[in-house]
């Protein structure tokens, strides 16, 4: 009797506790929060670009911010994987992705992503493909640094605002770049970008 | 190397994948012995392709915590395999293979019609082959993983003697008193749990080798239950970590860098098997 009932709490026990998830924490919600980077950004972007009527860019358009990977309200979330980073490495760089293997970059910027807040200020280097956008009706370029996981079916992405975009690759060309992480609010979103970047 | 190493493991996300990882590799090769040995090797697979069918539905509907339906949805087919598989008229192999394959299309299938994310390759390679869900864990999800594992090790102490009973012969159990459809049912539960919890590690398609191999290796050495249990779990756990450090430091997949330790192991023990008979003849 004593058995049964100790079963019977262990059982009610473990359904509980795995149905006791945070919101991020299920696998459905992570590979969706794992994909939905810079990439599905540009891809949205690219989408509503065919639907529109071709128009001449404006020519005083500079660089400018784009929606990065969606990240949580920080502010709110309390299930940071990881504390203040700093990766060392040589060049005045604290965060150096290229010195990581595929499977460690990946889960590094998705960590980036997921926590921007211990990332923000720190030199970031990073090593991936470029993809660029620009968005004809609003005249906004965007730029980004695309990193794929070590089976190269997730990819996460970074936001760089480029001090020198004529060094830019091309596009799907493979780009180094260097510069200082941070984030910015548009709308109700919270977004990743590194800003002064310079490519290498 | 090994600088490399320490610069990898002062990650939190590290350390967190590797207490999970360790973790879901005990308690999954703890219940591995008690489902080899009751024939019902393939119904980690065959959970895993449910639990997938289950997390494309809960993708699709949005849900921020898909643990909802993902958790009762794979227990219930646990249920309906292990304890009415006995009994039923499709019998147990034929029922996992049909739950198995059409949990597998069904979850593609809505996955592909109503998706939400422009990275459907991304989502469904995520699913089956674990990608780097398991460096992207949260502090939250390594508590509940820790606690459950806790359980899991505590249910498995505490009614050794009938799972024991359970597994090697289920008519006798029965006979002698032991409620064999109740320890039937813990059992589906906790291999439900393992399931969803360790499709975190290797993904879904992966998990099979995670409950199959450490038992098979223990049985090429040893013959008594505890020995084989004591023994798959010592294997485990040395293949998931070996595995994981492998796929931090080589960059490989993690799952699939795990299994291949588990599948190196088998053939270790294996030879070591043959030598020993071959010693003691």
């Amino acid at each position: 009797m004593k058995r049964k009932m100790i079963a019977g709490i262990l059982m009610i026990g473990v359904l509980t506790l795995t149905a006791c998830t945070s919101g991020e924490g299920g696998a459905a919600s992570k590979i969706n929060a794992a994909s939905s980077g810079v990439e599905d950004v540009l891809k949205a972007g690219l989408e509503e670009e065919e639907k529109k009527t071709l128009s001449t860019p404006d020519p005083t358009s500079t660089p400018t911010p784009i929606p990065t990977p969606e990240t949580p309200d920080t502010t709110e979330n309390n299930d940071e994987p990881g504390e203040s980073v700093v990766i060392p490495s040589s060049e005045g760089v604290d965060v150096d992705l290229t010195m990581l293997s595929s499977t460690m970059v990946y889960s590094e910027v998705y960590n980036m992503m997921y926590t921007p807040e211990d990332y923000i200020g720190k030199v970031v280097k990073m090593n991936g493909q470029y993809s660029y956008y620009n968005d004809e009706a609003s005249g906004m370029e965007y730029y980004a640094c695309i990193i794929q996981d070590a089976t190269a079916c997730c990819a996460q992405g970074i936001e760089f605002v480029p001090d020198n975009p004529e060094a830019c690759p091309e596009e799907g060309g493979e780009v180094t770049v260097v510069g200082v992480f941070d984030t910015y609010m548009e709308g109700e979103y919270m977004y990743c970008t590194l800003r002064n970047a310079t490519i290498l | 190397m090994m600088e490399k190493l320490l610069l990898y493991l002062s990650r939190p996300f590290v350390y967190y994948a590797l207490i999970v990882g360790v973790l879901i590799a005990l308690c999954s090769s703890l219940i591995g012995v008690t489902l080899v040995l009751k024939r019902f090797s393939f119904i980690g697979d065959g959970l895993s392709h449910v639990a997938f069918g289950v997390m494309a539905i809960a993708a699709v509907l949005n849900l921020t915590n898909d643990m909802l339906i993902v958790m009762p949805g794979t227990v219930l087919c646990a249920i309906l395999l292990l304890r009415t598989g006995q009994n039923s008229r499709i019998k147990g192999d034929a029922a996992i293979a049909m739950i198995s394959v059409s949990a597998l299309a069904f979850g593609y299938l809505i996955m592909n019609i109503f998706s939400t994310s422009s990275n459907l390759s991304g989502d469904v390679c995520s699913t089956l082959f674990g990608s780097t869900s398991i460096l992207t864990l949260t502090s939250t999800e390594v508590w509940l993983c820790i606690v459950l594992s806790i359980m899991v090790v505590l249910i498995f102490i505490l009614f050794y003697n009938k799972i024991f009973a359970v597994t090697f012969d289920e008519d006798f159990a029965r006979a002698s008193g032991v409620k064999a459809g109740l320890y039937n049912l813990i059992i589906a539960v906790v291999t439900a749990v393992i399931i969803v919890l360790a499709m975190n590690l290797v993904g879904s398609l992966l998990i099979s080798a995670l409950v199959i191999f450490p038992a098979l290796s223990a049985m090429r050495l040893f013959k008594s239950f505890l020995s084989v249990t004591v023994f798959s779990v010592i294997i485990s756990i040395l293949c998931a970590f070996l595995g994981m450090i492998i796929s931090i430091l080589a960059g490989t997949p993690v799952g699939s860098t795990i299994v291949a330790a588990d599948a190196a192991v088998f053939i270790i023990c294996c030879i070591a098997g043959a030598v020993k008979g071959g010693l003691r003849r």
